[in-house]
């Protein structure tokens, strides 16, 4: 069961405002999820273990300039704009 | 059964001298457009007509005048006697979440229900080089999160063999598209089954491929080490000759460094010598009729030449809860990039509110309730406290399947099993239970879970008239192989029937039916 801070603390890392009603029914299924997922506890497993990725290894690109997209093109779906910038409410 | 002897295009050599298969639908069409018997503008028309008259909600967006326009330039070329490109003319339809520039590409979310991509994934970039014919934007579940097509905000997808069934998801519209006869074929994406289960569903072929043999580029993520395109078709050829124009390396995508040979050009090769393993694990929980279905679809093969035997894989069983936690962490970390800024739902601005009112605000109302649940699981695993317990768990155990999976193909060259442990469910049947959502994936995520390839070809019918699926996983980049046991099995035994719910369309008087559509 979460408590009620770690619930908030929880909605403020996922950057979500409920309302009341979802709340309580998000919670209920976070729960749920939780219980299932708890299942992994059962399983040991070598503490030197690193996390994985499903390739042996990674290939980067070379790191070398390359076109990109033209600053209109980038606003075309901004919903507040001005001609060179995205428009948002102030930070501070 | 026709054998396939014109010089159509650059198949031409691997499919030469096979004969067809009832439901092949891409070279008939194409003989069609060659032999002129209907041109391609006339074929799109015929498609583009149905889905407009169709009441299954497979798409969300038809493209007709680009589809049109493209028709126009594959006849130009056919009337200049000029060789064309496998898929070139062929209507096809692209899950919703794959980039199409100028064309909307919305995940079936209100967040970005006016998205307008500005590039195009290189999946439908390489098929739109060919002039494929996009008819249009399939549904799906919102933000590719869902079994059952349920969860679009353009509302369900039916499925052609029971409007009142799902089609399963999350490419459900895809699925009902090709299934129903809207399209020859489409691409849908794969995180923890998502072509698969729909291809089960709704009778067709899908197949996941390895990670890494299709580029990721333009396909908006959902959880990134886990996604990948692939086809949806009515055949095994059809998907093989899909497969072959879409796995291609991708500078654009760094993961997408390889690709498996020709698919086509193994259709037909002996299955002498091949062994098949039974996967035990994979039939925890079927239904009978499901897993009698899939083990007489082993003797069949058996027939064909392939040996079969037993194996186990012991950590199939904990798939699901090492997929959800690392598929969910994945997306809220992914869907982070939605703030109502950039792109996407912004809503309508209230004067007291702060910068990040708004953002909380935008997320709220933009997303829904499933990809709400899977954000705040995802959160919650990697958040301090939980993370080792949840995601490193969940990580390190995703290895040991892997290295299970992979343990048990050394021995054979595949595994076999269902790929849904039920036919199409009833429409509202999973509800709101966030669990019971989950587990309609467990007999498909430990292959996304590997990054290995896996199929699911049609193999029977349940009593009440609904397709069974059986599932192929392979080794990594042995995409051909399976769908060779797929075309095999096809060769060796009756075709699923056709869903009721079939477009009867004709082309310039040429009714597609006489083709075996």
């Amino acid at each position: 069961m979460l408590i009620p801070e770690e619930w908030s603390r929880l909605l403020s890392l996922a950057n979500l405002s409920l309302s009341e009603e979802e709340k309580l029914s998000l919670r209920a299924d976070l729960e749920a999820m939780v219980a299932f997922a708890e299942k992994l506890g059962d399983f040991s497993y070598p503490e030197t273990e690193k996390d994985t990725s499903t390739q042996s290894s990674s290939e980067l690109r070379p790191d070398i300039l390359a076109p990109s997209l033209k600053q209109e093109v980038v606003l075309q779906n901004a919903p507040e704009k001005d001609e060179a910038f995205f428009l948002t409410r102030g930070k501070f | 059964m026709y054998m396939m002897d014109l010089p159509l295009y650059g198949t031409k050599n691997a499919s030469a001298g096979l004969p067809s298969h009832k439901k092949d639908r891409i070279l008939p069409l194409q003989r069609l457009l060659l032999q002129k018997e209907c041109s391609c503008r006339e074929l799109a028309k015929a498609y583009l007509s149905a889905a407009e008259k169709s009441p299954l909600n497979a798409y969300v967006l038809l493209t007709a005048e680009k589809a049109l326009e493209t028709a126009d330039r594959v006849d130009q070329r056919i009337a200049k006697g000029e060789t064309l490109a496998s898929l070139e003319g062929i209507p096809m339809a692209l899950k919703d979440n794959l980039s199409t520039e100028g064309i909307p590409t919305t995940c079936c979310s209100k967040m970005l229900k006016e998205y307008i991509p500005v590039y195009d994934a290189t999946a439908w970039k390489l098929l739109k080089e060919q002039n494929a014919l996009l008819l249009g934007k399939a549904n799906m579940d919102e933000f590719a999160m869902g079994s059952t097509c349920e969860t679009s905000c353009f509302g369900s997808t039916l499925n052609p063999y029971g409007k009142d069934r799902v089609p399963g998801g999350s490419s459900g519209g895809s699925a009902a598209a090709v299934a129903s006869g809207l399209a020859a074929y489409s691409l849908g994406t794969d995180t923890g089954g998502s072509i698969r289960q729909p291809a089960s569903f709704c009778g067709l072929v899908g197949i996941k491929p390895t990670y890494g043999a299709v580029s990721r580029y333009g396909l908006i993520a959902h959880a990134s080490s886990f996604d990948q395109i692939g086809p949806m078709a009515a055949s095994a050829m059809d998907a093989a000759i899909v497969l072959d124009s879409i796995a291609k390396p991708d500078p654009m995508d760094p993961t997408c460094t390889g690709a498996p040979s020709s698919a086509v050009k193994a259709l037909g090769t002996s299955l002498k010598g091949i062994r098949i393993g039974i996967l035990r694990e994979g039939f925890q929980g079927s239904r009978q009729e499901i897993r009698d279905a899939v083990l007489k679809t082993a003797k069949v093969l058996e027939r064909m030449g392939a040996h079969t035997e037993e194996c186990s894989v012991p950590l199939l069983t904990e798939g699901l809860q090492i997929y959800y936690v690392l598929a969910c962490a994945e997306a809220s970390s992914n869907l982070g990039r939605y703030d109502g800024i950039r792109y996407g739902y912004t809503p309508a601005p209230k004067e007291e509110e702060g910068w990040r009112e708004r953002i909380l605000r935008a997320r709220s109302e933009g997303f829904g309730r499933e990809v709400k649940r899977r954000i705040l699981l995802g959160t919650f695993v990697l958040s301090a406290g939980y993370y080792d317990a949840f995601y490193r768990k969940a990580q390190a155990l995703r290895r040991s399947l892997t290295q299970q999976l992979k343990s048990a193909l050394e021995s054979f060259d595949c595994l076999l099993l269902p790929t849904t442990s039920t036919a199409a469910f009833p429409l509202g049947m999973l509800g709101s239970d966030a669990v019971e959502n989950f587990e309609a994936d467990f007999c498909t995520v430990a292959a996304n879970c590997a990054g290995l390839p896996a199929l699911s070809f049609p193999c029977g019918i349940t009593l009440e008239g609904l397709p069974i699926g059986a599932q192929l996983i392979g080794k990594a980049f042995g995409e051909p192989l399976l769908l060779n046991l797929a075309w095999q099995y096809e060769e060796a035994s009756s075709p699923v029937p056709m869903p009721p719910v079939f477009a009867e369309k004709t082309a310039g008087g040429v009714s597609l039916g006489k083709l075996g559509l």
